[in-house]
């Protein structure tokens, strides 16, 4: 490969578009006399078709947007556990697929932010030796399967309010964001609450309603 | 769309900051305690009643809270995170342990540092940690558990971590 690395940073630029009016045209001359130019920058485009068509896909099969109705749909499914199973309710399926839209931004952001995400945990499992156990690792080794819990209605008004829909909030950056509630014995509802109400950020609320077991310890 | 000089230079950053960043270490999470305040709520047919001992807190005006017209001031602890917790789960993290008033035991357990100024959290509740809960939280911003019936009511449990 005879073209200089300079030349070769500017055809990376031009396939991104980025360049400036005077050097995409000299650009675009010397890809219109240079052979070797116009392959790299072919090559460029097509292995940025590869990438792009990868991540689309992964997206679809991934079933990104479909993932919070099908959890809706398990939640509305699901029958009340008997005694001795652990309840839990996985926050991160729960969540509203408005709130993630919120929280996150595009698609495409939220895969590079995977990838760097993933990018950097592996070097901080490798950079301490041992990782920490993580929440699936966690439940794999000492929990059953998890049972998604339905968000029940209060039956009357002595009792525990209702949860409302997590499309109420979900935690920003500077509120808290549940990670995990299981249950042996009790009924568990979760209550996002939205930021802003009185300068208080956003916060959970876990409602652990154990008269079930007849509040013993 | 990011393109790939910018990915690439985002990556390094990224790279960069989690090599920089600091290990938990059983010290630096010994400087940490936890606040945990428990009040009363019920609801009362004859009229609300605020103690005037209750903190103003924004979110008791929000559901489910708001569900609740008579709050009491049940107890305020603030406690150190500083006993290595014998057991799983969580075995070896930085835990306080307070009695409910319900004569079930709540253990808070802090879990990391995640160094943006945000903490992972744990609680256990009840024997054989019959109730579990993770969150993530920066310090200073309450975490709630309600539910547990007391008298003819609930509690409503403030987890806060302090510096």
């Amino acid at each position: 490969m005879s073209l200089p690395q300079e030349t070769m940073m500017d055809l990376m630029a031009y396939a991104d578009g980025e360049l400036e009016a005077d050097v995409r045209a000299r650009i675009e001359e010397l890809v219109r006399t240079s052979d070797e130019a116009r392959r790299v920058l072919e090559a460029m485009g097509a292995l940025g078709d590869v990438v792009r068509e990868g991540v689309d896909a992964r997206a679809e099969a991934a079933g990104i947007d479909e993932i919070a109705e099908e959890v809706i749909a398990k939640i509305e499914r699901a029958e009340p556990t008997g005694k001795g199973t652990r309840i839990v309710v996985p926050i991160v399926e729960a969540r509203a697929p408005q709130a993630r839209a919120a929280r996150g931004g595009g698609r495409g952001v939220a895969f590079g932010a995977a990838i760097l995400a993933l990018a950097a945990g592996a070097l901080l499992v490798l950079r301490n030796g041992t990782p920490s156990p993580s929440p699936v690792a966690d439940n794999a080794t000492h929990e059953p399967a998890p049972v998604v819990q339905p968000v029940a209605p209060s039956p009357s008004a002595t009792e525990a309010p209702s949860a409302l829909p997590p499309e109420v909030a979900a935690a920003d950056e500077d509120g808290v964001d549940l990670e995990e509630v299981s249950s042996t014995k009790n009924k568990v509802n979760v209550f996002f609450m939205p930021s802003g109400n009185a300068g208080a950020a956003a916060s959970v609320v876990v409602w652990i309603d154990d008269r079930r077991a007849g509040g013993r310890k | 769309m990011l393109g790939r000089r910018r990915f690439v230079a985002l990556a390094l950053g990224v790279v960069t900051m989690a090599l920089s960043l600091p290990r938990v270490t059983s010290a630096e999470s010994g400087k940490l305690h936890v606040e945990i305040l428990v009040l009363y709520a019920k609801k009362d047919p004859a009229g609300g009643h605020m103690d005037p001992q209750v903190p103003k807190i924004p979110q008791l005006s929000q559901p489910p809270f708001s569900d609740f017209n008579t709050y009491s001031f049940v107890d305020k602890q603030t406690l150190a995170l500083d006993t290595p917790r014998a057991t799983d789960p969580w075995k070896g993290k930085p835990t306080a342990t307070y009695a409910l008033v319900t004569g079930k035991s709540l253990e808070v357990v802090l879990l990391e540092d995640k160094t943006d100024k945000r903490f992972k959290m744990g609680a256990l509740i009840g024997q054989d940690a019959a109730d579990r809960v993770r969150w993530v939280a920066p310090a200073g911003e309450p975490f709630f558990i309600g539910g547990q019936s007391y008298k003819d009511g609930i509690l409503v449990i403030g987890i806060t971590l302090r510096p």
